[in-house]
């Protein structure tokens, strides 16, 4: 569950990049966010994440307020980020051991969990290299594994199937349908429609820092009868 | 020279990533350079009153221009190795070679703009270090209006001939050996190659210098600055710099400005043959792409405390890096290593320094309280080299954000960056106190007492250095190298090190009881340990936060 309440971002300021945005999300649910570049969807994710703090507003991830209690909100979810060249020096496996210790994930849980997404995405032979030799989707699906690995309540992705390959990304894909399915709340960012229109039970646009829509895709082509969500979002996104 | 110039610029400004634009200061970062003076200010007053002594002493044997020998030597060997460093960081390790070498640019023109940010980098460290001595000196010799411009000038060209000196040295190294298949591996080896080099160097010029008494005091008696002819082995320019500034010769001048001309040539000349063949593809790694077998997925920290697994993170990166393994970790073993060396090589080849180190009664009053204040002047020093603390934020450059999504706490994070710097403290103090204490015999109580007093003054800088830089990291850089080669806090951090042994060193005068004196460095060490571990407690949180 997360609840994001008039959340404002202005960078140094100057720049409003996110004004009095509210999103609510519930367990199960799979939430596209998309929007042109430069609409605030990254400024967003920082926010939601502790990277970056909220002007105004609050957000609480499991009902546990991000800037309250900032450990507590931490333990709660797992984030990819938008450029994946994290710990270039860590062999593959070494950095999933570190993200395992920091989240404390038991022994058998590990293991178990490397050796099924290590086969899912195709990584098992590079686990022994530096992320430094993988190539860019490689390091992405080196944090992906990072964040299943501890198996969080709460995904938080941004941009994640950029530079994914076909296969990886269908995994990606079904992964996220399975971790919804248990239960769990999966927020993404992308600038992929299709995937948006197939995968997501709801989808938030935003704009120049406002949401123009948040709600399921059927109601968005309910009051858009006969157009493709592309059409729609090129639309909604030009009108603001 | 247009390409030259805006070369030089981009070059420039990529490399010294003059400051994020449009940020409020916060409150800490604006006290952060009054917070330097003070740190600082013992250090510099402390060059100028010992080059004030200096010149009394001279001043009757007409032997002042000695010290200006003396500065352009030690500032000339200074850069010397130095530039060991500084030279793979900019030629070599530098992302930007890729992209230059795609440009319509002419070698020469990279090469040169390369050169010149160098050449800027050392002129920090030579101000530092200069303008006490400078201004003690103009204060007390009172030189003829000559002298200054004739200073400028050779003070800008100093960092010429001995740059390229280890430029030269690093490019045969890089050039020579066989390239590894991993070049990560390449880089370690070829890095090592050079500073054995330096340390060979150093070693054999030392022996020359060594000339025997009867020459000292045959040139002592002489007077007009004689005794300038004892400098300047390592970097040929430096004697006839000496003697342009000191005499006023303009013929000597001349001779310092075609040596550097000449080594500019040079270095050109062979640049073009070997650089840039070893430059391209340096930033590549191994792999093997082999599944791993069963026991290699779980890691030997396997569930283990967090800040530990952090602290093993931290020294990993580190010791992975090449430019971070030469800049912060190989030191531990280096630096005792060239030390001790010289020492062991000069003593087997004089035989009254033997005697005169095996006659030193080591139970003899006051010498108790010397040795515990080269304990503290070891633990800063070895501390003070391995630029961990001081650069951990920096070095997370836009890696950062990484910090602020885990769940654990800003306070957990920063003891873990700090225990990686006090480990490989204590290795470094421990290889510099044991051989020294050996080589001297002296009585174990004092070697550990030492010990004990070197850690304790570690304790501090690691931590002083942990404030200095979550106050004021450099995080935006594109090459490695840039937060422990081009960080302005590591200058100052070095400089309150050298610093404390000197505060020491007085109260030992002042006290004169070998029992006081230990008890109130433990007090002082121990209060400046407290200052610093709570200081870094009560900011670590706001002060992370506050950086994006
Ligand atoms: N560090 C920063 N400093 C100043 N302004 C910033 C900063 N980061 C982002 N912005 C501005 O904030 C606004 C939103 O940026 P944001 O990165 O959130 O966009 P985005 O939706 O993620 O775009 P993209 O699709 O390109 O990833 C933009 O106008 C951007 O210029
Ligand atoms: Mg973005």
């Amino acid at each position: 569950m997360i609840d994001i309440s008039h959340v404002s971002k202005t960078y140094s300021g100057k720049v409003k990049a996110v004004s009095d945005l509210s999103l609510s999300m519930q367990p199960g649910e799979i939430i596209g966010f998309i929007g042109p570049n430069g609409a605030g969807k990254t400024t967003t994710i920082k926010m939601m994440t502790g990277i970056l703090k909220a002007d105004e507003g609050t957000i609480t991830l499991n009902g546990i307020d991000i800037a309250k209690e900032p450990l507590e909100a931490k333990h709660q979810f797992g984030f990819v980020p938008d450029n994946p060249d994290l710990f270039l020096r860590l062999k593959g496996i070494e950095y999933l051991n570190f993200m395992a210790d920091i989240y404390g994930v038991s022994a058998s849980d590990r293991r178990a969990r490397i050796e099924r997404y290590g086969t899912l995405f195709e990584m098992s032979s590079a686990l022994g290299d530096k992320i430094l030799s993988y190539s860019h989707g490689m390091r992405q699906k080196i944090v992906l594994m990072g964040v299943l690995i501890h198996e969080p309540s709460i995904w938080i992705l941004d941009e994640p199937l950029t530079g994914l390959d076909p296969q990886s990304a269908f995994a990606l894909k079904e992964i996220m349908r399975e971790q919804a399915a248990a239960g769990k709340t999966v927020f993404f960012s992308t600038h992929v429609l299709d995937v948006a229109e197939r995968l997501c039970t709801k989808v938030a646009i935003i704009n120049k820092g406002t949401i123009l829509y948040y709600g399921t895709l059927d109601e968005l082509k309910a009051v858009h009868p006969g157009k493709t969500l592309e059409t729609i979002f090129l639309e909604v996104t030009s009108h603001a | 020279m247009r390409n030259f110039c805006a070369l030089f610029k981009v070059t420039l400004k990529n490399t010294f990533g003059v400051t994020e634009t449009g940020k409020k200061k916060t409150f800490l970062q604006k006290l952060f350079p009054i917070f330097l003076l003070v740190a600082i200010a013992p250090t510099i007053a402390s060059f100028y009153f010992l080059t004030g002594d200096a010149i009394a002493l001279l001043k009757p044997i007409q032997q002042t221009g000695v010290i200006i020998g003396l500065l352009l030597t030690m500032l000339s060997t200074l850069i010397f190795f130095l530039a060991i460093f500084l030279i793979p960081a900019v030629f070599y390790f530098s992302k930007d070679v890729e992209t230059l070498l795609s440009l319509p640019l002419k070698a020469s023109t990279i090469l040169s703009a390369k050169l010149a940010v160098s050449m800027i980098y050392e002129y920090i460290t030579i101000l530092a270090i200069g303008i006490p001595v400078v201004l003690a000196y103009i204060v007390n010799v009172q030189p003829p209006l000559g002298f200054y411009p004739l200073l400028i000038l050779t003070i800008l060209l100093l960092p010429v001939v001995p740059l390229i000196m280890s430029g030269l040295l690093v490019m045969a190294v890089m050039a020579l050996i066989p390239k590894a298949r991993n070049r990560d591996l390449f880089n370690y080896i070829s890095g090592f190659i050079s500073l054995g080099f330096a340390v060979g160097i150093n070693m054999v010029v030392g022996n020359m210098a060594t000339i025997s008494a009867d020459e000292m005091v045959q040139l002592l008696i002489q007077g007009n600055n004689s005794f300038l002819a004892i400098f300047g082995y390592l970097v040929p320019s430096v004697p006839f710099a000496a003697k342009a500034v000191v005499n006023l010769s303009l013929v000597d001048f001349a001779i310092s400005v075609l040596i550097a001309i000449g080594a500019y040539l040079l270095f050109l000349l062979i640049a073009e043959l070997a650089y840039f063949k070893a430059a391209v593809g340096v930033n590549e790694t191994g792999a093997n792409r082999r599944k791993l077998n069963g026991k290699a997925y779980l890691s030997s920290t396997q569930g283990a405390d967090p800040i530990w697994t952090y602290t093993l993170k931290e020294l990993k990166l580190m010791i992975r890096t090449p430019i971070y393994l030469l800049n912060n970790i190989s030191t531990v073993i280096l630096i005792p290593a060239i030390l001790v060396g010289t020492l062991m090589t000069t003593a087997g080849q004089q035989d009254e320094l033997i005697t005169l180190i095996q006659s030193i009664d080591w139970n003899a009053p006051g010498m108790f309280a010397y040795v515990l204040t080269a304990g503290v002047a070891i633990g800063l020093f070895m501390t003070s080299l391995n630029l961990i603390t001081v650069t951990a934020i920096s070095r997370e450059g836009t890696r950062l954000f990484f910090m602020k999504y885990i769940p654990m706490s800003y306070n957990a994070q920063i003891q873990a960056k700090v225990n990686s710097g006090l480990i490989v403290s204590v290795l470094g103090i421990l290889f510099m106190t044991v051989p020294f204490g050996v080589v001297f015999s002296i009585p174990w109580i004092q070697i550990v007492l030492a010990i004990v007093m070197a850690l304790l003054a570690s304790v501090f800088l690691n931590y002083f250095g942990m404030i200095v830089d979550m106050i004021h990291p450099k995080l935006i850089w594109e090459q490695e190298a840039v937060p422990v080669k081009q960080n302005i806090n590591a200058v100052f951090t070095m400089l309150p090190g050298m610093g404390l042994p000197v505060a020491a060193f007085l109260v030992l005068n002042w006290l004169k009881n070998d029992t006081l004196f230990l008890v109130v460095l433990v007090v002082l060490l121990v209060g400046l340990d407290l200052a610093s571990i709570i200081a870094t407690r009560k900011i670590a949180t706001s002060a992370i936060e506050k950086l994006s």
